[in-house]
C-alpha cells in the first residue's frame, strides 16, 4: 500500500465536509473518487495535497505517518496533482514550465539543452506527446494538461491526483487522456481521479470510492459494479429516465442571419453565422470553447452591439439593440458564468430572482416595489426548484454552486417569454441538479417554447437537442437532426475535421 | 434571529476598525506622556456624553451625514464619485447668494433657497458625470478635479463679487450675513439646528429610494455587480445620470443647511477645511453604503472630532489625535474594499 488516509474529519463552520473518511491506494492502481458536488471529494484531495489541514485523522505514505502543511510537503513525499485549472505560465515554453523551480544547471546557470533533453526523455518514457520548445499559449488544452502531468512526473511524483481532468477536453482528447492514465499505471504510478463522469470511471479505474454528504458510502471494484449502481450510490436514488419526445414545431422564435463580427486584430471572430430556433425545439450548439460561442451569444443578447447581420427575436428585429430591448422582445438567458454575469452574490435571493422584472406590473407600481409579491414569487420558485435554502432573504453567496445555478435557471426558464438561451446550464453542478435543469428545459420546449443550448458537454447536447449546429472558428459548419450523429463524429467536426463515409 | 446575526456580522468589521483606531489613538496619547485611558474616556465624554457635547456633535455631524448619504448612494450604485465636496460648496455658495436677495416671508425664502442649492449641486454633479462619460475618463478623478473648480469658483465669488465690506471681522473673506431666513436651532441653548432634522429625513427618504423602488433596485444591483446589471439590461446611462444627480442634490442641500443653520453666510474654505466630505465618504464606506449605518458612522466621526477638541482644551492633548484615529479607520476600511475589488476582478479575468 503506497498511501493511506485514516478517519479524516474536516469541518467548515457547521458544515462537515469530511466525516471519518478513509481512503487507501495501492501501487500501480487507478482509484476513482466519485460523488456529487459538495460530497467532499475535493476536500479530501485538498487535504492529501496539503492545501487544507484536517481537524483529525492521519495520513500514511509508504507506511510512514506524515503531516502536510503545504503542497510542497506533499510533493516531497511524491504526491502530485493535476488541477482542473492549469497552473502554467502562458508566455513560457513547455520545458520552462515543467522544470520551473528545479532547473538543470551548469556552473550555476540554466542549462537549456539539458532541460529540453530531460523533458523529451520523460515525454517519451510515458508516451506523453509534447513539443518541449512550444510556447504554452499556442498549445491546445489537451497538450497543456499533458504538460501538467509531466510537471508532476518531473518532480518524481509516484502518486498523481487528477481533479476533474476531462472537464476541459474534447472527446478525442479525453480518449488520449484515459490512455495516458492507463500507461502511467502500467509504469507503476498510482493515480487518483476525481470525477463525476461515470463512463470514464468504468473505462480506467480499478477501484471506485463513492462519497455522499461527506462520508464514504461505497467501495467497489470496477468489475463488480455498473454506472447504474454507481449513480444510485452517488445520489441515493434512482435517476429518472428523461423521456424526450419531439414536439411539433411552430413559428420561428430566433433567427440569426449573416452575423459577422471582427476583432481588433482584424480576424473574424464570427463569420456569417446563420441559425434559427423554432417553437417546440431545443437547438444545440456544439463546439470547443473559444470558437465564437460566447461572442455569438453576446451579440444575440445585446451585450455586444458592434456586429453586422440580423437578429430577430420572436419576429422583432433586435439587431444591434441593447439588452433591455432584446429581453423585452421575448428572450431569457442563462449566462455562462453564474457569479460573474448571472447573479449578485451580496444580494438576497429575492433580489437575484427579480432581475429584469423590476419594472413589470406584477412586481412594482409607480416605481415602488411590491416587496411582498416579490418575496412570495421568490419563495415559490425556490420551492419549485427544490433549492436548499432556509429563506429568500439569504444572500446568494451562501448557496452552493449547484443551488446558485438552480436560482438562475429558475429565474430565466420560468420567465414568461418564449425563448431561453442556455449557456453551459449544468457546468460544475451535480447529477441531481443537472437532471432537474434538463427536465425544466425539456418542459419549456413542450410548452411551446424554444431553447438555444450552448454547451461544451457533448452528452448534454446529444441528449437534449432536436437539432445540433457544430461551431468551428466562428462559423456554423454543420447541422444535424437528433440521432443523426454520435459523439465521436461530433468531436472530429468540432475540431474542424470532415467525415468521409 | 437570523437577521440579528447577519446585522452583527456586518457590524463586526467596522467595529473592529473603530477599536483599532481608538487603540492606536491611545498609544499616541501615551507617547505624549498622558494617561491613555483617561484620554480616550475624555474623548468619548467630550464627544457624546453630555448634553452640550452631544449637541455640538450633532451640529458637526449634519454636513457629514449629507456628504455620507450622497457618497453612499453613488458608491453603492457602482459610481465612485468623490464629488460631494464640490457639490456641497456649490450648494453653500448658492444659498449664501440667494437667501439675502429673495423677497417674501422667511419660511418661503428658506425653502426656495434650499431648492436652489439642490439644483446647483445636482447640475454640478451632472457636469462631472457628463465629462466622465463623454471622454471616457474615471469619474473618481473627474469629480476630484471638479472639487477644486467649485472651491476656487466660490472663492472668486466671495472675494470679488459678493464680499461683505461691512463685516465686523475684516480678516474673514465672507459674504453678507443672512438675517431672518435661516434654519433655527431646535433648542435655543444648543447649536443643533433644523438642518439635522432635514438630514434625518434625507436618510429615511434615500433609504426608501434605494431599498423599495425599482430605480433603487437598478442602482443597487449595478453597484453590487455591474456585469449582472448589464446582463439583466438595467445598467444604463439614464440610471447613472439619475443616481449622480440625486447624489449631487443631496450634497447641495447639505451645503445650504450649513450656510442657513450654522454660518449664516459663505466663508471662504468653510466646506473644505473641516473635511466634511472626507468624513462623509469614510462614514459611507464604514457602513458598506447602508444609509442608516452612514447616519450613525457620521455621528461617530463627528463625535471624535468634537471630543478631540475638548481633550485639547482640558487635558492638553493635541486634537490631531482624532485625525489619526479617523485615518486609521479609513485605511482599514479601504483596505477591505480594495481586497473585495481585486477578488471580483480576478473572477472576471479567469472567466475571460
Amino acid at each position: 500500500m503506497i498511501l493511506e488516509m485514516k478517519n479524516i474529519v474536516k469541518t467548515y463552520g457547521r458544515v462537515v465536509a469530511n466525516d471519518n473518511v478513509s481512503i487507501d491506494l495501492n501501487e500501480g492502481e487507478i482509484l476513482a473518487i466519485v460523488g456529487e458536488n459538495g460530497a467532499g471529494k475535493s476536500t479530501i484531495m485538498k487535504i492529501l495535497y496539503g492545501l487544507e489541514k484536517p481537524d483529525s485523522g492521519e495520513i500514511y505514505v509508504k507506511g510512514k505517518k506524515v503531516v502536510f502543511n503545504s503542497p510542497s510537503d506533499a510533493m516531497k513525499m511524491g504526491i502530485g496533482m493535476v488541477q482542473q485549472h492549469f497552473m502554467l505560465f502562458p508566455p513560457m515554453t513547455v520545458t520552462e514550465n515543467i522544470v520551473y523551480n528545479n532547473e538543470q544547471r551548469k556552473y550555476g546557470f540554466l542549462d537549456k539543452k539539458k532541460n529540453i533533453e530531460k523533458v523529451r526523455e520523460l515525454s517519451e518514457k510515458y508516451g506523453l506527446d509534447v513539443d518541449p520548445e512550444a510556447i504554452i499559449r499556442d498549445c491546445s488544452v489537451g497538450t497543456q494538461q499533458r504538460v501538467e502531468i509531466l510537471k508532476t512526473l518531473y518532480q518524481n511524483a509516484d502518486t498523481i491526483i487528477f481533479d476533474e481532468p476531462s472537464a476541459v477536453l474534447t472527446p478525442g482528447e479525453v480518449d488520449d487522456l484515459l490512455k495516458t492514465m492507463k500507461n502511467l499505471a502500467k509504469a507503476g504510478k498510482s493515480l487518483i481521479i476525481i470525477t463525476h463522469k461515470l463512463n470514464e470511471v468504468m473505462e480506467v479505474a480499478d477501484r471506485v470510492v463513492v462519497m455522499r454528504a461527506g462520508v464514504v458510502v461505497g467501495r467497489v471494484d470496477k468489475t463488480d459494479t455498473s454506472t447504474e449502481e454507481l449513480s444510485y450510490m452517488m445520489i441515493g436514488r434512482q435517476l429518472m429516465n428523461l423521456d424526450i419526445k419531439p414536439v411539433e414545431t411552430g413559428r420561428t422564435l430566433l433567427s440569426v442571419s449573416g452575423l459577422t463580427m471582427g476583432s481588433e486584430s482584424g480576424k473574424k471572430v464570427l463569420n456569417d453565422v446563420n441559425l434559427h430556433v423554432d417553437e417546440g425545439e431545443i437547438v444545440g450548439i456544439a463546439g470547443v470553447s473559444g470558437n465564437g460561442q460566447s461572442e455569438l451569444i453576446r451579440c444575440i443578447t445585446g451585450l455586444e452591439r458592434e456586429y453586422e447581420g440580423k437578429v430577430l427575436v420572436d419576429g422583432h428585429d433586435v439587431s444591434n439593440k441593447t439588452v433591455d430591448v432584446v429581453r423585452k422582445a421575448g428572450l431569457s438567458y442563462i449566462p455562462e458564468d453564474r457569479y460573474l454575469w448571472g447573479s449578485a452574490t451580496e444580494a438576497s435571493l429575492s433580489d437575484n430572482l427579480l432581475m429584469g422584472e423590476e419594472d413589470s406590473q406584477a412586481f412594482s407600481k409607480n416605481g415602488i416595489l411590491n416587496q411582498k409579491t416579490i418575496d412570495r414569487h421568490a419563495d415559490q420558485l425556490i420551492k419549485e426548484y427544490k433549492v436548499k435554502v432556509d429563506t429568500y432573504s439569504q444572500k446568494m453567496k451562501e448557496l452552493s454552486g449547484g443551488n446558485a445555478q438552480k436560482i438562475i435557471c429558475a429565474r430565466e426558464v420560468e420567465r414568461d417569454v418564449p425563448l431561453t438561451i442556455a449557456c453551459e446550464p449544468t457546468r460544475g453542478i451535480d447529477i441531481g441538479a443537472m437532471e432537474f435543469v434538463h427536465e425544466r428545459l425539456v418542459n419549456k420546449k413542450e410548452n411551446k417554447g424554444g431553447v438555444l443550448l450552448v454547451s461544451s458537454e457533448l452528452s448534454e447536447i446529444l441528449k437534449l437537442s432536436d437539432r445540433i449546429y457544430v461551431m468551428f472558428e466562428g462559423h456554423l459548419n454543420h447541422e444535424f437532426r437528433h440521432g443523426e450523429i454520435d459523439d465521436r463524429k461530433l468531436g472530429i467536426m468540432m475540431l474542424g475535421g470532415e467525415i468521409n463515409e | 434571529m437570523n437577521k440579528v446575526k447577519r446585522l452583527l456580522s456586518s457590524l463586526a468589521y467596522p467595529l473592529m476598525a473603530i477599536l483599532t483606531g481608538l487603540i492606536i489613538g491611545a498609544i499616541i496619547i501615551m507617547s505624549t506622556g498622558k494617561n491613555p485611558v483617561s484620554g480616550i474616556w475624555g474623548l468619548l465624554k467630550g464627544g457624546y456624553l453630555t448634553g452640550f457635547s452631544l449637541a455640538s456633535t450633532l451640529t458637526r455631524a449634519t454636513p457629514i451625514i449629507f456628504c455620507g448619504v450622497s457618497a453612499a448612494l453613488a458608491w453603492g450604485s457602482g459610481y465612485s464619485s468623490m464629488g460631494a465636496q464640490g457639490q456641497m460648496i456649490m450648494g453653500a455658495i448658492t444659498a449664501a447668494i440667494v437667501a439675502p436677495r429673495l423677497p417674501g416671508p422667511d419660511w418661503l425664502v428658506v425653502i426656495l433657497t434650499i431648492l436652489c442649492s439642490m439644483v446647483a449641486g445636482a447640475l454640478f454633479s451632472l457636469c462631472s458625470a457628463f465629462v466622465s462619460a463623454k471622454f471616457n475618463a474615471y469619474l473618481l478623478i473627474i469629480t476630484l478635479m471638479f472639487n477644486y473648480v467649485a472651491n476656487y469658483f466660490a472663492s472668486y465669488l466671495t472675494n470679488y463679487v459678493f464680499l461683505d465690506p461691512y463685516a465686523l471681522d475684516k480678516l474673514a473673506i465672507q459674504t453678507q450675513k443672512i438675517e431672518g431666513s435661516i434654519l433655527p436651532r431646535i433648542l435655543s441653548k444648543y447649536t443643533t439646528h433644523y438642518g439635522f432634522v432635514i438630514a434625518l429625513a434625507v436618510v429615511i427618504l434615500v433609504n426608501f429610494l434605494v431599498k423599495r423602488t425599482s430605480f433603487g433596485y437598478k442602482a443597487r444591483m449595478g453597484g453590487l455587480n455591474p456585469h449582472f446589471a448589464e446582463y439583466g439590461g438595467i445598467k444604463s446611462r439614464k440610471t447613472m445620470y439619475m443616481v449622480l444627480m440625486i447624489s449631487g442634490a443631496i450634497a447641495g442641500l447639505g451645503g445650504a443647511c450649513e450656510v442657513l443653520g450654522t454660518k449664516f453666510r459663505y466663508v471662504d474654505e468653510m466646506i473644505t477645511s473641516p473635511g466634511y466630505s472626507w468624513s462623509g465618504i469614510t462614514a459611507s464606506l464604514m457602513s458598506n453604503y447602508n444609509m442608516i449605518g452612514t447616519l450613525f458612522s457620521s455621528i461617530f466621526l463627528a463625535g471624535i472630532t468634537v471630543g478631540g477638541a475638548s481633550i485639547e482644551l482640558t487635558m492638553n492633548i493635541p486634537s490631531e489625535i482624532t485625525q489619526i484615529i479617523q485615518g486609521v479607520i479609513s485605511m482599514l476600511i479601504t483596505a477591505k474594499i480594495a481586497i473585495d475589488w481585486s477578488k471580483l476582478n480576478k473572477r472576471k479575468e479567469s472567466a475571460e
